[in-house]
């Protein structure tokens, strides 16, 4: 059976011809991968990456940003590995969201 | 190498709509504030729990950002006035790079001729893979849906809408790159080379040139 990411083939309609600016998050990101995935780390290779994007499910991949769908493949796969949990960083961001206010 | 028969009739979903957001889905401002908080305070976690160094996601990002056309457009700038070198780069992408002083992060770099017979163009069906250690980021159409389904399918239809007609006598083949294996096409040199400086050279090659979707006006 085909995944939903194996998308070679079927006419879709418009290329969007649009030039997006590179955010400063999305790099981190990639950053962030690239880093963990080097030769001294080897915690996330390119091929969990996809791997984890692949797995989403096919509303997840298709709502997703492209590097958004890599962040949320990098917590999936650092979860697994025991690395974090993800009640452990969503309460990190919720702290980090509150803190400005409480000082 | 992945080369397709755009006439064989192959048993795949003909026609998969998507709207135009979902070719290309783009965050709005919450979203992209709400990725950059989490993938800060990720970046966090990472630091405390000892995986990263504090400070060294900044120093990748540099380097992530300084790759680019420059070192594409030298590398066939290069190729152009010197036949062997050509050779080499044709043989393994990857060693001929390192010649120049690039590094070419990728398992392998794959570098394939455009000729007066034979028309390049490069893609990634599956994901978005791309010679990023040597062009960088790539453009936002090369990552849509759209690009990465119907480039396999009607190439000469998608070359049209880049505003590039390819003669039927000329062979259109398509590359489907993969996380190991990155293309890079070689574009025609131009008329006249002998005498002309390797840098002006560089100065004609554009990026689109070394994805297949544009040629050098000759």
């Amino acid at each position: 059976m085909r995944g939903y990411h194996d998308i070679g083939g079927s006419l879709s309609g418009p290329i969007p011809r649009t030039e997006l600016p590179w955010l400063d998050w999305e790099k981190r990101v990639e950053a962030i991968r690239n880093l963990l995935g080097d030769s001294t780390r080897r915690v996330i290779s390119l091929d969990e990456m996809r791997r984890g994007f692949e797995s989403f499910g096919p509303e997840k991949y298709r709502t997703l940003s492209f590097y958004r769908r890599r962040l949320e493949a990098m917590i999936d796969i650092l979860e697994e590995k025991g690395v974090l949990t993800r009640a452990e960083l969503a309460a990190a961001v919720e702290n980090s969201v509150q803190e400005p206010g409480e000082t | 190498m992945a080369e397709r028969d755009t006439t064989d009739p192959c048993p795949l979903p003909l026609r998969t709509a998507y709207t135009a957001q979902e070719a290309l889905v783009v965050e709005d401002d919450a979203g992209n504030a709400e990725a950059a908080r989490i993938t800060t305070i990720l970046e966090g976690i990472l630091v405390t729990k000892g995986l990263l160094a504090k400070g060294e996601a900044d120093q990748e990002i540099e380097k992530i950002e300084t790759p680019g056309l420059h070192l594409g457009a030298r590398l066939v700038a290069r190729a152009w006035v010197d036949p062997d070198f050509k050779n080499r780069l044709l043989a393994d992408g990857k060693l001929a790079a390192a010649e120049l002083g690039m590094k070419v992060g990728e398992a392998q770099l794959v570098v394939v001729e455009n000729t007066p017979d034979v028309h390049n163009l490069i893609v990634c069906t599956l994901c978005s893979c791309y010679p990023r250690s040597i062009l960088g980021q790539p453009p936002s159409w090369y990552i849509s849906k759209t690009y990465r389904s119907r480039a396999v399918r009607e190439p000469r239809t998608v070359l049209h809408e880049f505003g590039l007609d390819i003669p039927e006598a000329v062979r259109v083949r398509v590359h489907d790159s993969n996380a190991d294996m990155r293309y890079l096409v070689l574009p025609m040199p131009p008329a006249e080379t002998v005498g002309r400086h390797e840098i002006d050279l560089a100065g004609l090659v554009s990026r689109d040139m070394l994805i297949g979707t544009a040629v050098l006006q000759r």
